[in-house]
C-alpha cells in the first residue's frame, strides 16, 4: 500500500503536533526544575516568561530535591526509594 | 537494519544489560535491607526508658523547622535522661492531620503534637486532647514558691492561649487543650517598588479600606500590574466583616449573620472591587496562586491577608536592583468602621490518653519555653507567643526585610480569636458558599448566604440514628463475618477433597492438584484477611457514625440514614455527582476516540514509528502528583501555557479554576485526561495488530476504500477492545482523585469536588467515616449499573470472532 503525497503529508503533520502536544509539558517541566526558584516561581504564576532553554541551569535543584526528601538528610530518599522498590518486588 | 552490529558493538550490548540487571539485583537487595534494618530498629529503646511520640509538621517553615523541632528534641533528651523522644513530621499540614487521625483511629496517637486553633474545638469535643489546667495550676503554685523555672501563662500573649481553651461549646473560654507555640495577625504584604511608581505614599499602621483599594485601583493603573490579591478565605472573610464591626456567626456559633444589612453590603463592596473593576483585584485563579506566591512575581502591588507564614519565601525575592527583584514590607489588615484583626496560632498538645502525660507535659514546656520561642522566631514563620521573646531582637531583627515588624505587633490588642464551631463542615461549607459570591462570582452575595443556609441546615438537620442511636450489634456481625469465612474455607477443601476423588485417585494428578491448592492458598488468605474483610467491615461501617478518628466501639448504629441523606438531601453530594458526570461525558468519548484515532495512526508505516509509540505513551507511566502539579500551571489562567497559547492566536482563555469553572472547571481534568490516552492507545494498538490481514485484503479486492474498510473490517473486528476500554474508562472517570485533590483541592466553591475527594473531605476532613463508606458502596452500585447497561445495550454490537459459531 502506497500512501498519496497528501495523506503521507497529513500523517508526518499529525505525528509531530502530536509529540509536541504529548512532549512539550514535559519539556517545559524540565526547564522549570532547572530554573531558580524565583524565576520558577514568576513563570508558573505567569507574572514572567520562561526561556526553553535555562540561561543558567540550576543542576543543584536535583540535589537539593533528593536531600530535602523527608526528614533526615539523603536518608528520606533512600526510604522512599527502598519502599517503592519493595513494594514493586513484592507485587510483580 | 542493513548492516548487521559488528561483535564489538554486541559484547557491549552483553555488558551494559549485564551491568544494568546487576544494579537492578543489587538496588533490590539494598532496598529490602534497608526497609528491614528500620523495621528491626524502629521498636528499639532500652528497659526502664520512657519513650515519648511527637509529631509535627514544617508546612512553609521547611527543613527548617524540622531541624529546629529536631534540635529542641536532642536537647531536651540530653536534659532528661531516661526520656527518648521519638520524632514523626509528615511533611505539610494537611499530610499531617491525615496521619495524626490515622494513628488516633488506630489508638496510637503520638503524645504530644502540632494543633492548629482552627482545630481545638473539633479535636476537643472528640475527646481527643488532653486538658492542662491541672499542670498549668501547679506551674502558678510553683511560681508563687520561687520557682523560676516554672511556666508562667502570663508571660504569654493572651489572645493566643485563649485559642486553646473550648468549653465544650465556643473557643475562648474553658478548659485549655495546648499552649501555643506561635502565632501571626494578618495584613497585606505590599511592593514598595510599584507604590512608589504609582506615586503612593505606603500604607501606615493605621490605614483604612478607603486607602486600600485607592491604592489598589492606582496601582491597576500601570501598565500589566494588577492591585492587590485578597484571599477570601472563610479565616479572612470573617477578620474583614469585624473590621466592618459585623460578627460573622452568632455567639452560639449556630448560624451565620453575614445575611445582616450592613455585612452583605461590606461583602458585596469586596465583590464588586474583585468582579467589577478591571486590574483592581486578582482573579482568585486556580490554586497556585490563592497562596501568596502571585505577589512574588512581582506584578501584584499588594496581597494579603497572609499572616507571617508568608516571609521564608517572601525573603527569597531578590534585592531591588537584581534581576526580579524589589523592595516589600507589610501592613497590618485595614480599618473599616473598627479596628479588627485575628490570631493565628498552634499549640503543642497531649494526646488524650498518653500514657507518660508528666513527661509530656515537661516537653510541651520545653518546646514553647523562651529558648525554643526565640530559635523559631529566628526562622521569620511566625511570632512568639511569649511577650518578652517577641519584643526581643529574636523577632525584631532589624537585617531581614520586612521591616515595619512592630506592625504585627500592633495589631494585637485588637486582635480575637477566630473561633469555629466543633463541626468542621460549617467552615467548609462557608469557604465553599462564599467562593462562589466572592471569587468567581457565580452567585451574588444573597444567594450565596441563602446556599451556605441551605446547605448547613441539610447538614445540622441530618442526626444519624435519631438522639438515642442504638449500639452497633458488632457480635452480630463478627458471627456473620466468621460464618462467611468459615464457608469460603469449607468450600476450599470440598473442592480440595472432591477434586481427589473425581480424579480416581492417580497419584500424579493429586498431588499435582494438591500443590495447586497449595500455591493459591497464600493468595485466599491474603485476599480475605486484606480485601474481603475490610470490604465487608466498610459496609458495616456505612450503617454507623463511625467519625474514624476514635476507636470503633465509639460508632453507634445508625441504619440506612446515611445513604438516605446522601441520596435525598445532601447538596454537596448532587454537586460533586453532577461534576463528575459531566466530567465523564467528555472524558470517556473523548478519550476513546483520541485513543483510537492515536492507535490507527500509529499503525502506519512510517520511519521512526517507535519513538512516536514511545513519544506519545510517555505521559501515561508518570506519577499522578507530578503531573498534576504540571497540569496546574498549564491551565493557569494568566501564565498557563494553553491561556498563552490561546492569546497567542487571539483567544481570550477561560479562567479555568476561576470565574469559569462552572463549565470549564471538569472539562480542564477532561482535557488533562486526554493527555494521558497512551494507556488506552496501546491496548486499541494490540487490538488491532490482531486482525487478520486477509481481511482487509479481501475487503480491498471487494473494492471496498480506505474508509469503508475502516468501518466494515477495524470496527467490527475491534469491537471487543472498545469496549473493554469503554468499560475501563467509564470506571475510571468516576475515580477522578489525585488530579483534583492536587489541582484544585474542589474548589472555587465546589465546582471541582469529584464524587471520590468529596468521599476522601468526608472521611478525612469532616471526621465522617460511617458517611464516607456509605458514598463508597453508592459508587461500587452506579459503577455497577453503567457496566450493566453498557454490556446489555453493547451485546448486539460487539462481535466476538472466537465465539463464531
Amino acid at each position: 500500500m502506497k500512501r498519496s503525497p497528501l495523506a503521507n503529508a497529513i500523517l508526518w503533520f499529525v505525528l509531530i503536533m502530536g509529540t509536541a502536544a504529548f512532549v512539550f509539558p514535559l519539556w517545559w517541566m524540565a526547564v522549570v526544575s532547572l530554573e531558580t526558584p524565583q524565576r520558577a516561581e514568576a513563570a508558573i504564576t505567569g507574572s514572567a516568561g520562561i526561556s526553553l532553554f535555562p540561561p543558567s541551569p540550576q543542576f543543584g535543584n536535583y540535589a537539593d530535591a533528593v536531600r530535602e526528601t523527608g526528614s533526615v538528610p539523603w536518608m528520606g530518599f533512600v526510604d522512599a526509594l527502598s519502599n517503592s522498590i519493595v513494594v514493586t518486588v513484592l507485587v510483580v | 537494519m542493513s548492516a548487521s552490529p559488528t561483535s564489538a558493538a554486541r559484547w557491549i550490548g552483553t555488558v551494559l544489560r549485564t551491568g544494568l540487571a546487576v544494579v537492578a539485583v543489587l538496588l533490590v537487595i539494598a532496598a529490602f535491607a534497608r526497609v528491614a534494618y528500620r523495621t528491626a530498629t524502629a521498636g528499639e529503646h532500652a528497659a526502664g526508658e520512657t519513650v515519648l511520640t511527637v509529631m509535627h509538621w514544617s508546612g512553609e517553615g521547611g527543613q527548617e523547622e524540622d531541624k529546629i523541632v529536631e534540635d529542641s528534641l536532642r536537647a531536651f533528651e540530653a536534659a532528661n535522661p531516661g526520656v527518648r523522644v521519638k520524632r514523626l513530621n509528615p511533611g505539610d499540614a494537611g499530610s499531617f492531620y491525615t496521619k495524626l487521625q490515622t494513628m488516633m483511629a488506630a489508638g496510637e496517637a503520638p503524645d504530644v503534637f502540632y494543633v492548629g486553633y482552627e482545630r481545638v474545638a473539633n479535636f476537643a469535643s472528640l475527646d481527643l486532647l488532653r486538658p492542662i489546667d491541672d499542670f498549668v495550676a501547679r506551674e502558678y503554685a510553683a511560681r508563687k514558691a520561687g520557682d523560676a523555672t516554672a511556666l508562667d501563662l502570663a508571660a504569654f500573649y493572651p489572645q493566643t492561649v485563649d485559642a486553646f481553651r473550648f468549653d465544650g461549646r465556643r473557643v475562648g473560654t474553658g478548659a485549655l487543650y495546648g499552649i501555643p507555640k506561635d502565632f501571626t495577625t494578618v495584613g497585606f504584604y505590599y511592593n514598595k517598588d510599584l507604590f512608589r511608581q504609582a506615586g503612593l505614599a505606603f500604607p501606615t499602621n493605621a490605614w483604612t479600606w478607603d486607602d486600600y483599594i485607592a491604592a489598589a485601583r492606582k496601582l491597576g493603573q500601570l501598565p500589566g500590574i494588577t492591585g492587590s490579591e485578597f484571599v477570601t478565605w472563610p479565616v479572612m472573610v470573617r477578620t474583614y466583616l469585624r473590621t466592618e464591626g459585623c460578627e460573622a456567626i452568632d455567639d452560639n456559633l449556630e448560624q451565620i449573620r453575614v445575611a445582616e444589612p450592613n455585612a452583605v453590603a461590606a461583602l458585596e463592596r469586596l465583590r464588586a472591587w474583585r468582579h467589577g473593576e478591571e486590574n483592581t483585584l486578582t482573579s482568585g485563579k486556580s490554586k497556585i496562586a490563592t497562596g501568596a506566591s502571585v505577589f512574588l512575581g512581582g506584578k501584584v502591588g499588594m496581597a494579603g491577608p497572609f499572616g507571617r507564614w508568608v516571609v521564608p519565601s517572601y525573603r527569597n525575592i531578590p534585592k531591588p536592583g537584581e534581576p526580579g527583584g524589589f523592595e516589600w514590607d507589610f501592613a497590618p489588615l485595614p480599618r473599616g468602621g473598627a479596628e479588627a484583626n485575628c490570631v493565628l496560632t498552634v499549640s503543642w498538645s497531649i494526646a488524650r490518653h498518653t500514657e507518660h502525660p508528666e513527661e509530656s507535659w515537661k516537653l510541651v514546656k520545653w518546646l514553647t519555653d523562651a529558648k525554643s520561642q526565640a530559635a523559631n522566631a529566628r526562622l521569620g514563620l511566625a511570632i512568639p507567643t511569649m511577650q518578652s521573646v517577641a519584643a526581643s531582637d529574636a523577632f525584631l531583627d532589624a537585617t531581614l526585610p520586612p521591616a515595619n515588624n512592630q506592625g504585627y505587633l500592633d495589631a494585637i490588642p485588637e486582635s480575637v480569636v477566630v473561633g469555629w464551631p466543633a463541626d468542621p463542615t460549617f467552615e467548609q461549607i462557608l469557604g465553599s458558599t462564599m467562593d462562589q459570591g466572592l471569587k468567581t462570582g457565580d452567585l451574588t452575595i444573597p444567594e450565596a448566604i441563602a446556599q451556605f443556609n441551605e446547605k448547613w441546615d441539610a447538614h445540622v438537620k441530618f442526626v444519624p440514628g435519631g438522639v438515642n442511636p442504638r449500639p452497633v450489634p458488632w457480635s452480630l456481625f463478627a458471627v456473620i463475618g466468621l460464618a462467611l469465612a468459615g464457608g469460603v474455607l469449607a468450600a476450599i477443601a470440598w473442592l480440595f477433597l472432591s477434586g481427589t476423588r473425581a480424579n480416581g485417585g492417580r497419584s500424579n494428578a493429586r498431588s499435582e492438584e494438591r500443590a495447586g491448592f497449595l500455591f493459591a492458598s497464600p493468595w485466599v488468605i491474603g485476599f480475605l484477611v486484606f480485601m474481603a474483610f475490610p470490604i465487608l467491615l466498610s459496609l458495616v461501617l456505612s450503617l454507623t457514625n463511625w467519625k474514624g478518628i476514635g476507636p470503633l466501639s465509639g460508632a453507634d448504629w445508625v441504619g440506612a440514614d446515611n445513604y438516605a441523606q446522601l441520596l435525598a438531601r445532601d447538596g454537596r453530594f448532587h454537586t460533586a455527582f453532577k461534576v463528575t458526570l459531566y466530567y465523564a461525558a467528555i472524558a470517556v468519548p473523548g478519550g476513546q476516540f483520541l485513543a483510537l484515532l492515536a492507535a490507527v495512526v500509529m499503525m502506519q508505516k512510517v520511519r521512526g514509528i517507535a519513538f512516536f509509540r514511545a513519544a506519545w505513551y510517555l505521559p501515561s507511566v508518570l506519577a499522578g502528583v507530578g503531573v498534576s502539579i504540571l497540569w496546574r500551571w498549564i491551565f493557569d489562567s494568566e501564565g498557563g501555557l494553553i491561556n498563552r497559547t490561546l492569546e497567542a492566536v487571539g483567544i481570550a482563555g477561560p479562567e479555568w479554576f476561576g470565574k469559569d469553572a462552572a463549565v470549564f472547571g471538569a472539562p480542564a481534568f477532561a482535557i488533562m485526561s486526554f493527555w494521558l490516552v497512551g494507556g488506552s492507545m496501546m491496548v486499541y494498538l494490540a487490538g488491532l495488530q490482531q486482525i487478520p490481514r486477509d481481511l482487509y485484503e479481501a475487503a480491498e479486492i471487494d473494492g471496498a476504500g480506505p474508509v469503508r474498510r475502516f468501518f466494515r473490517v477495524t470496527l467490527p473486528m475491534l469491537s471487543p477492545v472498545i469496549l473493554f476500554n469503554l468499560i475501563m474508562a467509564v470506571i475510571g472517570s468516576f475515580q477522578v482523585f489525585t488530579q483534583a485533590f492536587v489541582m484544585t483541592g474542589g474548589e472555587p466553591g465546589d465546582l471541582t469536588r469529584f464524587y471520590v475527594l468529596y468521599l476522601f473531605n468526608k472521611a478525612f476532613e469532616l471526621y465522617d467515616m460511617g458517611y464516607a463508606s456509605a458514598m463508597a458502596w453508592i459508587l461500587l452500585a452506579i459503577v455497577l449499573a453503567l457496566t450493566a447497561v453498557i454490556l446489555r445495550t453493547s451485546a448486539r454490537v460487539v462481535y466476538y470472532e472466537s465465539l463464531r459459531k
